[in-house]
């Protein structure tokens, strides 16, 4: 079973070591923490897509690319998500263990020095990154950008949050507007390179079965030798809310996508998020949830209706498909559920099966290497890091009073829909 | 009846031991241990999917079902005279679902704890059938919006599209879940035709794997909750497909900001499924023709044509084997002419030795990170049992791969002459 160790390898940088012997892979990842700001979000956004396109020893893509497959086609990640008001910019690299090589060739090191080598030595002159590579990268930012509408449900979802928090760093997109990024320039994304690497949180995890000296001596010289600072990493939460807040596009959709926002006031790293997690699972996390036992089950209007908790936002997103006609109804059946939760209308079966529900995803959270990765990035911005047990003991404990409690901190703030037009106007 | 035999199956490159076990039930059960995991995951699934459209009924009568009714079944079968499936489950905590695919229909379950129970709860409701007006009814609803869902689904849309061009009659072209026309042609005596047709154990595989997957173990509850399947010939009818594309064009206008396409290579094969050795070759071809490594992905993505959304497959099937290409682009035609010309050149040229031995190693690679995950192993165990071919037998094959191999595969693969394009564009 997975045992991590963790410690500080430099100014606010950790290093976790997590030996594990059950995987056919090893995977490095550096992630790091910075506050999330319309300034600085669009260079943050496209760093780790241009440290990955191509690096100072091999400085062609398809070089850059050929080497991944030459090491038995490691992957490379690179991503940048929000967690609360936090962006989170991750680069791993994950390859077979040297167990299973064709010819026992040693690869693990490969990868370390792979990763060390995109993160630290970019293609770049001058204070610049190389303009092909940049341009490329940013091109292909500007059309995941543009290509979010396709993608209906997170299109909706990613509308709603914009809407409903307007005016917080939450509302803020994860690569700050089209604008910004359409603006970066090579010169100004080296300097966000510069900027992250000494002004940042940093969490590097190693998991798998391999000597992980060597990658910890390496990035304890790189980070240790540079002036670093302590960002201020935090989330304002705010369990207040006015009169509803609506919004609505009309679009060529079959479908209407429905999506209901609601604060709690509960978030980490104040409060434990365990109880709300149950709670939102209750109501519309499992297949006994509320949501699906009526929503779907008994009333036929949706294929999903499911909620979601922002354990470090402590808002509770809702989200179904529905014929346009049913909007209004499943809207008033959403809140009806609610209403039963916060009225103690919650049988001791529904407790239970949710409990189970999520024990039984804890437990197996740990059997892949990415929700091992999951499981501890996580909680990095969490008052405390929870092993597994922990968890399973403190989601054990909770009773119905707490349940009851937190469904009536549950708000409704906005709601999204993305409409169908009527057969009118789709005939215009 | 038969007894159950147990066959061991061990690969030394990847270190592992499957059972391979011969039920007396019928059932072929596969139990592949994964030491130290605290999760179990257990397929259930039956030989049957969207594709099985026209068969013989217990009659002998050939019967042609509506569209979409394999996986209106799916969702009705988890419904018992004593109640849902996932309220059964709910004590036990395990994470349930179901899909249906174009040639198969899965029951699945993964869970942490309480593993016997929720075996138990598997293998009893998949063989209890219970469809009634009532309930049948109720689905349409439900069903009708995970429809309208998909109509909605650029890349869902944009590969239909792409096999109605393809494909003059195959039921590969059906869409999985139909139409909420079709779906409201289906009765509850349908779905128990289909059901008498197609689940029977001689007709479906159960694999376990995971931390509880022991052999006895899972023999025990197998002669405890199964019935004993009388054999039993299925036979599914599918009709004649020339090996000519039906057109080389297609495209849909959708609410999209993006365009998107795909591109489809139609193989003409003449027997009903490909090997291992042919189903590792074709991964190894397309890694060195379409994968970040690869020129026509340098080309294509200089000239700004594709982005990080590009991506290949090869998609086989009863009867059916193509190259699909595809991804979003602001020029669709132009990609495709450009991927067409490259292939036509390849053609001539064959794959070089430096990119073949690259694009091996990235699928052994890939072979070997797939066993991490319960679930990649049981889905890759199930589509070998139904397909003929053996789990370990694929990799072996990828790591014996020749570039003459490839290059005989790559002839037997692309045809530029039946090649269809399929775009959605923005309204």
């Amino acid at each position: 079973m997975s045992n991590i160790v963790r410690k500080s390898i430099a100014h606010n940088v950790s290093f976790s070591n997590i030996k594990e012997e059950r995987f056919k892979t090893v995977k490095l990842s550096v992630t790091m923490f910075v506050p999330l700001a319309k300034e600085t979000a669009a260079a943050y956004a496209l760093l780790p897509s241009v440290l990955v396109h191509s690096c100072k020893k091999y400085p062609t893509a398809i070089e850059f690319n050929r080497e991944l497959s030459n090491l038995y086609g490691a992957g490379i990640g690179a991503y940048c998500r929000k967690m609360g008001e936090a962006l989170a910019v991750t680069i791993t690299v994950a390859g077979i263990d040297d167990r299973y090589t064709m010819n026992k060739e040693k690869i693990s090191s490969e990868l370390v020095e792979f990763l060390c080598e995109v993160i630290f030595n970019p293609n770049a002159e001058n204070e610049a990154f190389a303009k092909d590579d940049f341009e490329q990268c940013k091109r292909q930012l500007l059309e995941a950008i543009d290509g979010e509408f396709n993608e209906k449900r997170s299109y909706a979802i990613s509308q709603m949050i914009e809407e409903m928090c307007r005016d917080e760093k939450f509302g803020i997109k994860r690569y700050g507007s089209r604008k910004a990024v359409e603006e970066l320039t090579p010169s100004g994304l080296f300097r966000a390179w510069k900027e992250i690497l000494a002004n940042s949180r940093v969490e590097i995890m190693f998991i798998g079965n391999s000597d992980t000296s060597s990658a910890e001596n390496i990035f304890r010289e790189k980070f240790g030798s540079m002036q670093r600072t302590i960002p201020d990493i935090s989330t304002e939460v705010s369990g207040n809310v006015g009169e509803v807040k609506q919004k609505t596009e009309v679009s060529d959709v079959a479908q209407a996508k429905l999506v209901m926002g609601f604060r709690t006031g509960f978030a980490q790293p104040e409060y434990d998020s365990i109880p709300m997690s149950l709670t939102t699972a209750i109501l519309g996390g499992t297949p006994n949830s509320k949501f699906f036992m009526n929503i779907r089950e008994k009333l036929s209007l949706c294929y999903y209706c499911a909620a979601r908790y922002d354990k470090l936002k402590g808002i509770v997103t809702v989200d179904s498909g529905v014929e346009k006609e049913n909007i209004e109804r499943t809207i008033q059946e959403v809140q009806n559920q609610l209403a039963e939760m916060q009225n103690g209308n919650i049988t001791d079966f529904e407790i239970e099966s949710a409990k189970l529900s999520m024990i039984n995803s804890y437990k197996s959270a740990l059997d892949t290497v990415s929700g091992t990765e999951s499981w501890y990035t996580g909680q990095m911005l969490d008052n405390k890091i929870l092993t597994v047990d922990e968890a399973v003991d403190e989601l054990k404990k909770i009773d119905k009073n707490t349940i009851v409690e937190l469904a009536n901190s549950i708000k409704l703030d906005t709601i999204y829909i993305l409409q169908p037009k009527s057969a009118e106007e789709a005939k215009v | 009846m038969s007894k159950t035999v147990i066959e061991e199956i061990r690969s030394n490159i990847v270190e592992d031991t499957y059972f391979k076990i011969h039920h007396k039930s019928g059932l072929k059960i596969y139990v592949y241990p994964k030491k130290g995991f605290k999760s179990t995951y257990a397929l259930f699934g039956a030989k049957y999917g969207s594709i099985n459209t026209t068969f013989k009924d217990e009659n002998g009568t050939v019967i042609t079902v509506p569209d979409g009714i394999a996986h209106y079944l799916e969702h009705k079968l988890f419904e018992d005279e004593d109640g849902d499936a996932f309220a059964k489950y709910a004590k036990t905590g395990a994470s349930a679902n179901a899909y249906t695919a174009f040639d198969k229909t899965c029951y699945l379950f993964s869970c942490a704890d309480n593993f016997d129970e929720s075996l138990k709860i598997l293998l009893s409701f998949v063989c209890s059938p219970y469809f009634t007006e009532e309930t049948v009814q109720k689905e349409q609803g439900i069903i009708g919006q995970e429809i309208r869902m998909y109509d909605d689904d650029p890349n869902w849309r944009v590969m239909f599209n792409l096999l109605g061009a393809m494909y003059h009659n195959h039921p590969v072209k059906i869409d999985i879940a139909g139409t909420v026309e079709t779906i409201a042609e289906i009765t509850p005596q349908k779905l128990y035709d289909c059901y008498n047709g197609f689940y029977n154990l001689n007709n479906m595989a159960l694999v376990i794997v995971g931390g509880c997957a022991e052999p006895e173990r899972i023999i025990d509850m197998a002669d405890k909750y199964l019935p004993l399947s009388p054999a039993k010939n299925v036979e599914s009818a599918f009709p004649y497909e020339p090996a000519e594309i039906v057109c080389d064009y297609t495209e849909q206008k959708l609410a999209v900001s993006v365009p998107l396409f795909n591109m489809g290579f139609k193989e003409n094969v003449n027997k009903e499924r490909l090997s291992d050795k042919e189903m590792a070759e074709s991964e190894i071809l397309l890694s060195a023709i379409a994968s970040g490594s690869s020129e026509l992905y340098k080309i294509l993505e200089d000239k700004g044509l594709i982005n990080n959304t590009f991506d290949y497959e090869h998609f086989e099937g009863p009867c059916y084997s193509s190259v699909i290409i595809g991804g979003e682009s602001h020029a669709p035609k132009e990609a495709a002419d450009i991927i067409k010309n490259y292939i036509s050149e390849l053609l001539k040229t064959g794959v070089y030795d430096k990119d073949f031995q690259l694009a091996k190693k990235a699928v052994y690679g890939s072979c070997i990170s797939s066993l991490n995950r319960n679930e990649n192993i049981a889905g890759a165990v199930m589509e070998c049992d139904f397909s003929d071919r053996e789990f370990f037998g694929y990799i072996e094959c990828v790591k014996n791969a020749t570039l003459e191999d490839i290059n005989n595969r790559l002839h037997q693969q692309f045809d530029v002459n039946a090649c269809s394009l399929s775009v959605i564009l923005p309204i």
